[in-house]
């Protein structure tokens, strides 16, 4: 009786501020998700798990302001894909002609190799071919399954946008599979 | 669920025109082992996407949050006053447990003071008895040192 007369009391005293209880209750629900789109961008489980980091720095920093949003999940997606976004600009930035030699290279090796790995791993590397945007839509609807409302709200886009987007990444995967079918059988 | 209904919804799926429930009834059916087999090639899509949503960062992954530093005072200091109640608590009950005991002693003769004076009075008129008949005893000293006297005065 007294602790929650004291706790009332409390919260009617600060209703806008979000202590570290409160931080980690929100972040609980969406970091899996913000940590899976992390590593569809960036690829790398350590650049990923860095990036989910500094998201938790970045929305830390806003907590105060955290509430006041609509949705403040998809306000943290949204934090998480332009971060990795920024990081890939970067990494783009820093070394483009090397990066460009490179992936000449990796992708004859990937080829040769493609028909070792699974199944599962080919979809994956069909994946990395897609744009970023087409990456992120792909993750935000067919991995996590969100409503297009979300996606809306995270991404920006208008919905007919992000219709005609899924459509074209979607069928760019089937025409990959499709191809990699037919070669796989004949 | 049939086989004409399933390439519809692929279809839908391809123009982005599906709902997230039939989306779920395609991943359903893809992954439930029993696929016609022209459209196996899909399988290992469906199961890629399933498979990418159980990856957990909570598992393996420490994530270090901004305010650590700060929570691990805050935990200190609460450690600091649980001492503080805990040494006040031990205090507390050593003399509360002293206090219990004297009580008990008091409890255990209660004496009117009329039947202690008396007693007391008793015990020290035993005493002054006991103290003069030990002197009297002393008496017979005197009468060694009479017998020596006489001695020594002879010789």
């Amino acid at each position: 009786m007294f602790v929650t007369l004291m706790y009332s009391e409390s919260k009617t005293n600060e209703p806008k501020r979000m202590n570290q209880n409160e931080f980690l209750i929100f972040i609980e629900p969406i970091k899996d998700k913000m940590y899976r789109l992390s590593l569809r961008l960036l690829v790398s489980k350590e650049a990923a798990k860095d990036a989910v980091q500094e998201v938790f720095v970045k929305l830390w920093n806003k907590k105060d302001k955290l509430k006041d949003y609509d949705n403040p999940h998809a306000f943290a997606i949204t934090v998480t894909k332009n971060h990795c976004l920024d990081q890939l600009k970067l990494k783009n930035n820093n070394n483009l002609s090397i990066v460009h030699n490179n992936y000449e290279d990796e992708s004859k090796s990937v080829q040769k190799h493609l028909e070792a790995k699974n199944e599962l791993e080919l979809v994956a590397e069909i994946l990395k071919g897609l744009s970023q945007q087409e990456q992120t839509l792909i993750q935000l609807k067919d991995v996590e399954q969100l409503e297009y409302d979300e996606i809306i709200a995270i991404t920006g886009m208008k919905p007919t946008a992000i219709r005609v987007a899924l459509s074209r990444a979607r069928k760019k995967i089937r025409k990959e599979i499709l191809k990699k079918h037919h070669y796989g059988t004949v | 669920m049939e086989l004409s209904n399933i390439n519809i919804l692929l279809n839908k799926y391809f123009e982005a025109e599906t709902t997230l429930a039939e989306e779920k009834e395609l991943e359903a059916y893809f992954l439930s082992g029993n696929v016609a087999p022209e459209l196996e090639e899909y399988i290992p899509l469906f199961s890629f996407l399933e498979k990418e949503r159980t990856i957990k960062a909570s598992s393996g992954i420490e994530f270090e949050m901004p305010f650590k530093k700060e929570r691990h005072t805050r935990y200190t200091s609460k450690y600091k006053w649980l001492s503080v109640a805990a040494s006040v608590a031990v205090i507390c009950s050593v003399f509360w447990f002293t206090q219990q005991n004297k009580n008990y002693a008091n409890k255990t003769e209660p004496v009117s003071s009329e039947i202690a004076m008396q007693n007391t009075q008793d015990l020290l008129l035993m005493m002054t008895e006991a103290v003069a008949t030990s002197k009297e005893q002393l008496n017979y000293l005197n009468q060694l040192n009479k017998t020596k006297d006489k001695l020594i005065k002879k010789q």
